[in-house]
């Protein structure tokens, strides 16, 4: 029987900083590593604990992936202390990813708020690398500041491969020529046929929640609004009970759900 | 199905208890706890109330390794306790809660450790012959009939013992232990079954509704007003969680040895009715209210896990009303809720 609970040995090759408190980390497992976007694994810093976090690096790379952290508990401060050559413990890849099969012939917008663009970054890459099947990318994207937007560099090679980019943030500074807002103002801006338009959003709850929101209101239909959840994933293996989510567990049936799976379920937005 | 006399039944256990490590229900001051059996006297028959703790802790102890890693190489290895013993004296309550665990451990990703562990474990029930204490709800939520989970059964039958087999580990037990009984003709049979309900009707029965419609119920009254009223008075201690006997949610944590060589992966007791369960990094609370933890637990007994695992997931040992410092059970939970559906009390969203 797989051992579930023993994690992989991998070291960490790298780290970007990509904004005050948000770090992205290069991992190259002991072994090929292969996930589906939106899959999330569980990562152990031996001796400390371990937390979850989904890869923001394309599933097509198989030696190594990423992962973006920021800090905001335990176990993300002590991965915010580390250097590069660390040798660190994955386990997964955990859940149910996006389906981008289905996506395929459609406008794929993604909405990502923060560090909630991790997880999509893994999703546009995916779609990058065979735009061919969709109709169009859009992105969609907001911050707090100028410099909480993570993956600054990597915008303008996205656009160049076709991706159409919209940014937001809540303050701005001197140089900030795009929009002023929360993220959901962005969706005021663009033009999609939402009967034939998938959504992806990634954010905090509460951006979550509006976004969603908007995003009906908007036309699009609950089975075409991919949410990826936040729960505690602790086990990753539907045993532990602590992202129990209704009926469901978000480590297990998700983190991504459609609306239409999670709409008729109390507390869905907390 | 056989029987053997009363004479032999204890003749019988002693000699299991004489050749395995047996574990039974044992009285510890006011209380019966599961310990160590050393001759048959210590072991409560007639008399028997719901342990402090369920045998689960033999199944699931309340801390585990699982792995150890080195913590110079970083080289992870597997790690799993497992014990022959036997466990003497179940009752219906705790084997239903077994046969739950046994599921939930194999479904989707099966656990190692505790398969691993539960192919050591021989569990032996014995048969309730009256209520054990006012907290019970076995009979409503149909707990005190057995199906699975079990190696042997005594059932009290006229003074005499009518004898079930549950697994290939008890037929073997049975002719190992038993050999001379006397097989059970079917009058004897019917006669039995229908002194067995004769003796569950004289149980509890505290609860006033139907059982059967308990999820549907739930579901429909997810906001009912009593559990804004209990979630008011609970004290989020989670004694109730930590005494059940079908609780099954834990926590992970690392351990480091003084010498800075190993570290441990272990699993401990959790449970969502502890404020951090559902707790997130930048402490974002996903079931911040005592009202929304039990509101949760609930309904994972009552109505989550009833409808995928097709039975109550609450075994009505009234474990947890007992321990409960503010006295929540589910007999009231059951009552006031199933109630309200029936006399029409509106719930927070109809309002």
């Amino acid at each position: 029987m797989k051992n579930i609970y023993k994690p992989l040995k991998s070291k960490i090759e790298n780290i970007v900083h990509e904004s005050p408190g948000i770090k992205s980390f290069v991992l190259k497992p002991d072994e090929e590593f292969r996930f589906d976007t939106g899959q999330f694994i569980e990562l152990t810093l031996p001796g400390f604990g371990e937390a979850a976090f989904t890869p923001s690096s394309s599933p097509f790379e198989k030696k190594r992936f990423e992962v973006t952290i920021m800090k905001a508990g335990y176990v993300t401060s002590l991965f915010h202390d580390i250097k590069k050559g660390i040798p660190v413990g994955v386990r997964g890849p955990y859940g149910a990813g996006y389906p981008v099969k289905q996506f395929e012939g459609k406008d794929v917008l993604i909405l990502g708020g923060g560090v909630g663009l991790a997880p999509l970054r893994s999703l546009l890459l995916t779609l990058v690398a065979q735009k061919q099947n969709y109709k169009r990318i859009i992105l969609c994207y907001g911050a707090k500041t100028p410099s909480d937007i993570i993956y600054k560099d990597q915008f303008k090679d996205w656009e160049k491969k076709g991706v159409q980019i919209l940014r937001s943030v809540d303050k701005p500074d001197t140089s900030w020529q795009e929009t002023v807002g929360v993220v959901t103002v962005l969706l005021d801006k663009i033009k999609v046929d939402t009967s034939k338009a998938v959504v992806a959003v990634c954010g905090p709850p509460v951006m979550m929640k509006f976004g969603t929101f908007k995003l009906l209101e908007i036309g699009f239909k609950p089975q075409s609004i991919y949410l990826s959840m936040e729960r505690n994933m602790s086990c990753g293996v539907g045993k532990c009970g602590h992202c129990a989510f209704g009926p469901y567990f978000v480590c297990k049936d998700g983190p991504v759900f459609t609306y239409d799976q999670i709409k008729d379920f109390p507390d869905v937005w907390l | 199905m056989h029987k053997i006399s009363s004479e032999k039944f204890h003749k019988v256990l002693e000699q299991i208890i004489k050749d395995n490590e047996t574990y039974g229900a044992v009285k510890k001051r006011d209380e019966y706890i599961y310990d160590r059996l050393e001759t048959l006297s210590d072991l409560e028959i007639e008399n028997y109330v719901p342990t402090v703790l369920p045998p689960k802790k033999y199944f699931y102890p309340q801390e585990e390794d699982l792995v150890q890693i080195d913590y110079k190489t970083k080289k992870a290895n597997r790690v799993i306790f497992k014990k022959e013993i036997v466990l003497l004296g179940v009752r219906p309550c705790d084997i239903n809660a077994i046969s739950l665990f046994d599921r939930i451990m194999s479904d989707g990703n099966p656990d190692p450790n505790y398969l691993e562990r539960r192919k050591h474990i021989t569990v032996i029930g014995f048969d309730c012959v009256k209520s054990c204490w006012e907290h019970a709800l076995c009979e409503a939520v149909g707990t005190i009939n057995v199906k699975e989970g079990y190696d042997l059964f005594f059932s009290e039958y006229k003074k005499e013992y009518v004898i079930k087999t549950g697994s290939k580990k008890g037929e073997e037990l049975f002719d190992r232990y038993i050999k001379n009984s006397h097989k059970l003709s079917e009058k004897e049979r019917d006669d039995y079954h229908h002194e067995r309900a004769e003796r569950i009707k004289k149980f509890n029965h505290k609860v006033k509704y139907l059982f059967q419609d308990v999820s549907s119920i739930f579901e429909k009254h997810y906001d009912d007003p009593y559990w804004k009223e209990i979630g008011k008075i609970c004290l989020m201690c989670g004694s109730c969680v930590m005494v059940c006997p079908t609780c099954y949610c834990f926590t992970m944590d690392e351990e480091v040895d003084l010498k800075l060589q190993t570290v441990t992966r272990k699993r401990k007791w959790d449970g969502c009715m502890l404020r951090d369960f559902a707790m997130v990094a930048g402490n974002h609370n996903f079931r911040p209210t005592a009202e929304m933890r039990l509101k949760h637990r609930w309904n994972r007994k009552f109505n989550y896990l009833l409808k995928k695992y097709h039975m109550s997931n609450c075994v009505g040992c009234g474990r947890c009303g007992f321990a409960c410092l503010v006295k929540i059970n589910p007999i009231d939970i059951l009552n006031t809720i199933m109630g309200n559906y029936y006399s029409g009390v509106k719930h927070e969203s109809e309002k």
